[in-house]
């Protein structure tokens, strides 16, 4: 029996497009491992069999007419704020529950075209705001390494589709490591490109300077297929980078390139099993040729601060919206407009949203604006200015993608700032729009895996999948599912 | 601290209520959260502005396109009459 | 005691591009409640605002046409506010870098200083239901183009602050970016409005005054104003600093219930907007391309077609009434002529009729030709002012119509000769009695002239001929 999850996607597009495998039977396939094995982890929160089949057939009509691309007849999953034409998008929240998009992302749109299947809607943290995919209005996530565990967040559905083998490859958003940390936690690849270069446009915002849509996938190989599909350029955004990205990168051997490893991420807020695997990981860079030195990044001390003012703020903006007057929820009682929203809000958003919100509309309001947007954003444009500097003379960094494994489901529930401090290792990247990719450098003593991530310049996401595919090829990946 | 009078103007700015127990709850949560924020107070450093800017020759050009039928455009809304968005009276 | 006005205002201009500022639905006025909607425009979750080119140059068309500096590097702003004709819950405009500023607009009361001028999206419209108690959305308004021109606190009476508005409306409409109808809400205008004792040195607490929908209003609403503070400091009590709202039906402004202080609108960069950057050369063709403004024809009028600054100012009036002179002109350039006709009987027609300039029925070359039939004598002074009431009830053309109803003259020197012969050869006693001195008996002789050529008669060629004519018979 072919077990079809743990193929890559240029392995299936091999029996796809020689007609060994039908698009149908894939997607049944797939269908059929959610059906069975997702009420364990919980990763999808819409299951989308009739779209999916439909869009198998004309998958192999595609391919039977030779106009098979590498993603034809591929199923994929999609993080549920990623906006999709007449299936439902949920923000995992009770004020989204049943609102149904009359358009598709762009990305969505792109996938499309290129035939690839869409299995379904994954489950996330409630917009997209937490990292541990525990707040969905739908149920919490688990980890399918050990299931009393979080898989991370936001995208942790995807992450935990990905691990599970429920699709071949999975869509998600990082607005501060929400595709790296649950990449980590759930022993996958993942990649945050460089911000601007993949279309917002249908992405539900959270924090719009900072969010990006990027891939989880069993492989960077993997990923950069899928990202190569989605990283083009939309008149439809209006924040994006003039030019596309260049995939596959510049072919460039290890051998000669520098990586940096800022000393201010290994310090004592990181696990030591954690600071281990990403030694072994850094090792293996320096057998492969590269030349690894240890660099400092000072303004690491202001980044999680930054980044809270900053995306808190972004996202009062944008959850403004929120009212129950044009779609979602809407609140039964209120005899006023006034009244009505406060109640559709109250009763639409969870704890965490209505924490953000609150702090967002500190960080902005009269009198507080320069003490805290203000400096934040300027924090921000000093940490860009100390990345450039670092890439004057690295090729890339390295860092840990997380401070920990991945932990047990409700240690860290009710200590919001424990939970923000954890986002240290990844949210300098979304500040600084460079690409970052996790990929796995080791496993801690109870076998949970331990990511790594890869930072580049602006528009180098080429070479970090590159090298991260370099790696892959020595370090052995463990499966999460036997 | 975070003040109750401050917690009751950023609650009326998010268009949020809280009843008594979440509103000592949340007053704990901010409070705790603008302390690790403050962090930002000890930032004196004064750098050049980085932003992205577009120029005016790569700006969409004015054309109109079809708008969505009207439909598609009310159909998930919850108060609507056949052609309107509605809402209770607002109070001026 | 008397007290010195300090006034400011607040106008919002839509700008008549094809599409909105941030989306491809059209902009046009009108239309069925929420059918000019999209995703975007109707806030829907994960859309994205992209900036209108047209919207950019239209704005710099209007900096330009006001004298103002345009800032080559200009950016986007969120106003954060719940209200539900606003979609998104926030506006987007600009405010810490707007398109222009620092510009000049000269008006009779004084210059008046435009402190800033930014682009925005308007926001939709609500009706309010009493009955059922509700309101109404619709979101077809909403992402129409806007610029908003703040003034300097510059103007000191109602007639200034009409002046202004006028001018400003004139101004935008020459420009070609706005239709300026205050009716119809494409210009609106809001007072703000504080006085001071003579002598002091700072200025007092002002109101703002909204709802304003004619000139005559903001005149009215003004003097109202300026009267009701004036009353507050004579009797010792503060004026507070609120909103206003004026009442066309009682002619005076009520206090909205004051919600000043709850709107802290938390502005922030839009994060999903680029700021945009204008290079001098792009500007420098923007103004190229502009339609020429009033003070620049107002010129070229009097110096080179030798209109006076009088009959040059009533044909810059409007903008369509000075190209229709321009196209009149140049199909028959006899300036002054047409200028003269255009000024003595056009516009008084038009008074009239109650017809707006851009309503002439008629085209520019009808016009210039029915001048150029009056001007070479084919046609009398009054019966060219009869075919330009026909004109405006059957345009045509001028010379076909003349003909139809016998206004031309016959200027062919032998039918004249032939006639007058024919009158004096048929009347041999009146002609006998005319060499006898009778002068009235010419009278007669002009009547049978006149009569036997019919429609078309020239009388002063007639009597020069038949004065002529008579001479060389006595002789």
């Amino acid at each position: 029996m072919m077990e079809y999850w743990k193929r890559s996607i240029s392995e299936l597009h091999a029996l796809l497009a020689e007609g060994t495998l039908s698009a149908r039977a894939l997607t049944e396939y797939f269908l059929e491992r959610i059906g069975r094995l997702d009420t364990q982890y919980g990763a999808y929160i819409t299951v989308c069999t009739e779209e999916a089949l439909a869009a198998a057939d004309r998958a192999d009509g595609m391919l039977k007419a030779g106009k098979g691309t590498l993603l034809t007849g591929i199923p994929l999953a999609v993080k549920d704020n990623i906006s999709t034409e007449g299936i439902r998008t949920t923000c995992a929240s009770k004020m989204l529950a049943d609102y149904v998009p009359p358009y598709d992302a762009t990305v969505i749109r792109l996938l499309k075209e290129q035939g690839a299947v869409l299995l379904g809607k994954t489950n996330m943290d409630e917009f997209a705001m937490g990292g541990a995919s525990q707040t969905s209005y739908f149920g919490g996530v688990k980890n399918p390494w050990d299931p009393t565990r979080v898989p991370g967040g936001s995208s942790g559905g995807s992450a935990a589709a990905v691990a599970a083998g429920l699709c071949v490859a999975a869509l998600g958003s990082d607005t501060g490591g929400s595709i790296r940390q649950p990449s980590a936690f759930c022993g996958v690849t993942g990649i945050k490109p460089t911000y601007g270069a993949v279309s917002r446009y249908g992405l539900i915002a959270f924090a719009s300077s900072l969010d990006q849509i990027g891939v989880l996938a069993k492989s960077a190989a993997d990923c950069e297929t899928v990202l190569a599909a989605i990283a083009l350029p939309d008149e439809n955004d209006g924040s994006m980078l003039p030019q596309a990205l260049q995939l596959p990168g510049e072919a460039r051997p290890l051998s000669g390139m520098t990586v940096g490893v800022p000393a201010e991420f290994m310090g004592e807020g990181t696990a030591q099993e954690v600071k281990d695997a990403v030694e072994d990981g850094l090792s293996a860079f320096t057998h492969m040729g590269a030349r690894v030195k240890p660099v400092s990044l000072p303004g690491l001390r202001f980044a999680v601060s930054a980044y809270y003012l900053i995306s808190s703020a972004e996202a009062s903006s944008n959850l403004a919206r929120y009212d129950g007057v044009k779609f979602g929820y809407r609140s039964r009682k209120g005899d006023t407009y006034d009244e009505l929203i406060k109640n559709t809000r109250s009763e639409g958003f969870g704890t965490e949203v209505k924490r953000r919100i609150l702090l967002g509309n500190y960080a902005l309001c009269s009198g507080f604006y320069d003490a805290y947007y203000g400096r934040a954003s300027r924090i921000r444009d000093q940490l860009k200015a100390e990345y450039a500097g670092l890439f004057t003379h690295c090729d890339l960094l390295i860092t840990p993608t997380a401070p920990t494994a991945a932990y047990t489901i409700g240690a860290q529930e009710d200590d919001p700032v424990r939970m923000y401090l954890a986002d240290v290792c990844t949210v300098t990247a979304n500040l600084a729009g460079l690409p970052a990719l996790n990929t796995i450098c080791g496993y801690t003593a109870q076998g949970l895996p331990v990511g790594m991530s890869l930072v580049g310049r602006p528009g180098d996401d080429g070479l970090l999948l590159n090298c991260a595919k370099a790696f892959e090829a020595v370090f052995p990946r463990r499966e999460a599912l036997a | 601290m975070v003040s109750t009078e401050r917690m009751l103007h950023l609650a009326d700015l998010s268009k949020l209520h809280f009843n008594e127990a979440e509103l000592e709850r949340l007053k704990k949560d901010l409070s705790d959260i603008i302390e690790l924020m403050d962090e930002v107070q000890n930032f004196n450093g004064n750098p050049n502005r980085n932003e992205t800017v577009r120029s005016f020759a790569q700006q969409r050009p004015d054309t109109a396109g079809d708008s969505f039928p009207r439909e598609e455009i009310l159909k998930n809304a919850k108060g609507r009459t056949e052609t309107f968005f509605s809402v209770p009276k607002v109070v001026e | 005691m008397s007290y010195i006005p300090v006034i400011g205002l607040e106008i919002h201009a839509e700008l008549s591009t094809h599409s909105k500022v941030f989306c491809t639905c059209g902009a046009q006025f009108g239309g069925q409640e929420n059918t000019r909607c999209c995703p975007r425009c109707a806030g829907l979750p994960g859309t994205l605002p992209v900036v209108n080119k047209g919207v950019v140059e239209y704005a710099v068309r209007a900096g330009l046409a006001l004298g103002c500096r345009i800032n080559l590097l200009s950016s986007f702003d969120r106003k954060n506010y719940f209200y539900p004709d606003l979609p998104k819950a926030y506006q987007i405009t600009q405010m810490e870098r707007p398109i222009c500023t620092d510009g000049l607009v000269e008006v009779e009361g004084g210059p008046v200083r435009i402190n800033r001028i930014h682009i925005e999206e308007d926001a939709g419209k609500l009706i309010h239901d009493d009955m059922e108690g509700v309101s109404l959305a619709d979101y077809n308004r909403c992402g129409v183009p806007l610029i908003e021109i703040v003034t300097e606190p510059d103007i000191k009476t109602a007639e200034q602050a009409k002046n202004l508005v006028e001018e400003i409306a004139r101004r935008l409409k020459y420009a070609g970016v706005c239709d300026a109808k205050m009716e119809e809400g494409s210009l609106r205008c809001d007072v703000n409005i504080s006085i001071m004792p003579q002598g002091a040195k700072e200025y007092g607490t002002r109101a703002e005054i909204k709802n304003l929908n004619s000139l005559k209003s903001i005149g009215r609403a003004i003097n109202y104003e300026i009267k009701r503070q004036s009353a507050l400091l004579d009797a010792g009590k503060p004026v507070i600093q609120q909103t206003r709202r004026y009442n066309d039906n009682h002619d005076r402004t009520t206090a909205l219930r004051s919600k000043e202080e709850a709107h802290d609108y938390r502005y922030f960069p839009e994060p999903d907007i680029l700021p945009v950057q204008l290079s001098e050369e792009e500007v420098r063709r923007i103004a190229d391309g502009m339609p020429e403004m009033p003070a620049s024809r107002i010129q070229r009028y009097e110096t080179r077609y030798g209109l006076s600054h009088a009959d040059a100012l009533l044909l810059t009036s409007e903008r369509p009434l000075a190209d229709f002179y321009e196209a009149a002109v140049a199909c028959h350039p006899n300036y002054q002529s047409v200028a003269a006709f255009m000024v003595g009987e056009l516009l008084r027609r038009l008074n009239d009729r109650g017809l707006a300039p851009e309503e002439i029925p008629f085209t520019p070359v009808q016009f210039a030709q029915l001048v150029k039939l009056s001007d070479g004598g084919q046609v009398a002074r009054n019966d060219a002012k009869a075919l330009l009431n026909l004109l405006f009830d059957a345009p045509g053309d001028p010379q076909e119509l003349a003909e139809s109803r016998g206004y031309l003259i016959n200027t062919d020197p032998q039918a004249l000769a032939a006639a007058v012969d024919g009158v004096l050869k048929e009347n041999p006693k009146a002609v006998a009695e005319y060499r006898q001195g009778s002068a009235k008996v010419f009278g007669f002789l002009m009547g049978q002239a006149v009569k036997k050529i019919g429609r078309g008669a020239d009388p002063k060629a007639v009597k020069t001929l038949l004065e002529q004519k008579l001479k060389e018979v006595d002789g």
